[in-house]
């Protein structure tokens, strides 16, 4: 962790609102670094406020509220309000600075996101797509607009299963190219059945048919690690 | 909803932490200073943010289309002539026709029929089909003021309302604009009543009243039915004097906006020019055709339309949603063959909120589909020789209708634009 964005999405993967965050200026900064933890290797936030080394890259707005001649001496009665103003200008600061990436494919993706959970694909797809979590509803969106960019195909599927079903195998048959077998070493929870169902509507073309496995593989000849214990047949 | 969902509550914040600041002086600076000012500069950052969002999705543009189609249907002593919303398709459906018993006559003894009034049959449009293929004859009675006598009638198909959608077709073409399928249920359920013969009636005797006996259909087929639209017919006269263009052969004509009040949108319905463009600016129309004088247009204007239901039908029309995924599947051009799609573009559309797509399959064969086409006359364009696949929709119906598989034709008919390698048929199930 080095910047304020840094700790702020930190923040947010362990589950702690923006609200629940503050900063402070951090008494015995390094030049190097903008968060100034005891510890460098530091990993998560925690009750306290994060002290910020706001000379690292915010020099030009804080360079007289931080002097200090200003704050120990000049304005000597301000404290409490330079610690609270701190606090609220590095949330700002922080809002920008995770504003950083807007890009069109960010954009877009946010948008086809708000109209999964809308209903504008159907009243099914909203509520499978309402029950995943915020980046599983991006990653989504984010494989649909893929597929209106180039179009749907086995590619765009394969690319987007290994994005969703991270442990699964998929495999093409030989035989006839449209039939795909999907490996998905996951046990069969009706949530993620649900997934799986909504996955492939959403990218599996027409003309392939997928048939799924979830925590059994099925045996394959020649291949000794698909040929013991408990083996689907079909 | 914007795409920024998770905006920090400054205002919200500033106010909680207030309350912590324990010296009064401090806490009202910090009000003054943070929550006046800087709430106002962050609120104008997040605003900018919504304003660059706006921006980057209004870059994607819908494409230029024709304005939607609205179809009803009235009882032609219900009609309200100022209604602002639907017009008859044919002005003349609104007087009552006499009928010439002379010419009738003249037909009857050359052996041929004659075309007395249109009839609505309130029933599926297969039915009706069948109905006319069997060419079967229903008996009846033609008056006159003194006399009655007997006649036998027959039901022939009645394609002069659908004509009249597909001139529109022409009328796309001379706008600029691409063709879209219109839905219009209560025009396949349209036909006309035939006079096949009449005994002992005499020349000058004028006819008065002729009574059907529609025997098993008598509660399903309804005389003096008007079919509407949201079309009426519009002059407008080229407002200054024609610009000539780049070329030195065409003139740019300029419609003033006081000519085309704002509120409906208008298409130019044909003309002895030859037009070469049709396009908008500002509000204004400006024709390129061939004419170096001020002309009078022919425009057809399209009233939007509100109701869902008026004169006891419901209204029924090709309009369908604005989504953000729909303009951008048409930016990017790409054909996306999956099911998510498909339902995505038949749910786009306004008439698809009774109907559930329940299942969707491809087919090697096929027997004949429920649905029929409703671009029939331009099937050359897109069905053209044979197909290895049938692309079949079930639907249901959220209740029982018969404009149910008019409706489903509608869509699959669409769908057959966007998919012409396979043959698209629908179903009820």
């Amino acid at each position: 962790m080095n910047f304020i964005w840094d700790a702020a999405l930190r923040a947010a993967e362990q589950g702690l609102k923006k609200e629940a965050m503050h900063y402070t200026p951090a008494e015995k900064g390094s030049p190097y670094y903008e968060l100034a933890f005891d510890y460098l290797n530091r990993r998560g936030i925690g009750e306290d406020a994060v002290p910020v080394n706001a000379l690292y890259r915010f020099s030009a707005i804080f360079q007289y509220l931080l002097h200090p001649d200003v704050r120990y001496l000049l304005e000597k009665d301000k404290e409490e309000f330079i610690q609270k103003a701190f606090d609220c200008i590095m949330h700002i600061l922080c809002e920008i600075d995770l504003h950083h990436g807007i890009t069109r494919q960010e954009c877009y993706v946010r948008k086809l996101r708000q109209e999964l959970l809308d209903g504008v694909f159907g009243k099914e797809a909203a509520a499978v797509v309402r029950d995943l979590d915020r980046e599983g509803q991006l990653a989504v969106a984010e494989e649909l607009l893929h597929t209106m960019k180039c179009g749907s195909s086995l590619q765009g599927f394969s690319h987007a299963f290994r994005r969703l079903f991270p442990k699964g195998i998929l495999y093409q048959s030989r035989l006839t190219p449209n039939e795909l077998y999907a490996y998905l070493d996951e046990p069969k929870l009706q949530a993620r059945e649900a997934e799986w169902q909504l996955f492939c509507r959403l990218f599996l073309p027409l003309d392939f048919s997928v048939r799924v496995f979830w925590q059994v593989h099925f045996g394959i000849i020649g291949l000794d690690g698909t040929m013991k214990d408990k083996i689907a047949l079909f | 909803m914007g795409i920024f969902t998770d905006e920090f509550d400054l205002a919200g914040y500033v106010e909680r932490q207030a309350m912590e600041i324990k010296g009064l002086e401090n806490r009202d600076l910090f009000r003054n200073i943070i929550g006046d000012m800087f709430t106002q500069l962050y609120q104008h950052m997040y605003a900018e943010y919504h304003g660059l969002e706006q921006r980057m999705l209004a870059e994607v543009k819908a494409p230029a289309e024709m304005p939607d189609i609205m179809t009803g249907l009235c009882s032609r002593k219900d009609y309200d002539q100022t209604d602002r919303e639907f017009f008859p398709m044919d002005a003349a459906d609104l007087q009552q026709k006499e009928i010439p018993a002379a010419d009738i006559l003249r037909h009857l003894q050359a052996g041929e029929g004659y075309a007395l009034f249109p009839v609505f049959f309130a029933g599926e449009t297969n039915e009706l089909e069948k109905l006319l293929r069997e060419k079967r004859q229903f008996s009846g009675t033609v008056k006159s003021a003194y006399s009655e006598v007997a006649a036998t009638f027959e039901l022939r198909p009645c394609l002069r309302y659908r004509k009249q959608v597909e001139a529109l077709y022409d009328v796309t073409g001379q706008n600029a604009l691409p063709w879209r399928s219109v839905l219009t249920p209560y025009l396949y359920k349209f036909a006309e009543v035939w006079i096949t013969s009449l005994e002992g009636w005499e020349d000058d005797m004028p006819i008065e009243r002729v009574m059907l006996d529609y025997a098993e259909f008598a509660d399903r087929i309804y005389e003096d039915m008007v079919p509407l639209w949201n079309i009426r017919p519009w002059q407008a006269h080229t407002s200054c004097y024609p610009e000539p263009c780049m070329d030195r052969t065409s003139y740019e004509h300029r419609l003033y906006a006081s000519q085309l009040p704002a509120g409906c949108k208008y298409l130019l319905a044909g003309s002895a020019a030859e037009v070469r463009n049709v396009r908008w600016q500002g509000g204004e129309m400006i024709i390129t055709c061939d004419r170096q004088e001020a002309e009078d247009w022919e425009m057809l204007r399209l009233y939007p339309v509100k109701s869902q239901e008026k004169y006891g039908y419901r209204v029924y029309g090709n309009q369908h949603d604005e989504s953000f995924a729909r303009n951008l599947v048409a930016a990017f051009g790409q054909r996306i063959k999956t099911r998510g799609e498909i339902e995505r573009f038949l749910r786009s559309f306004a008439c698809m909120q009774d109907l559930e797509l329940a299942d969707m399959r491809l087919r090697k064969t096929a027997g004949q589909p429920a649905t029929y086409s409703t671009d029939a006359f331009i099937d050359y364009e897109f069905r053209t020789g044979s197909r290895a696949y049938t692309l079949e929709l079930d639907f249901r119906a959220k209740q029982e209708d018969y404009r149910n598989l008019d409706v489903i034709s509608f869509l699959t008919t669409s769908l057959q634009h966007y998919f012409p390698e396979y043959t698209c048929a629908g179903r009820l199930v």
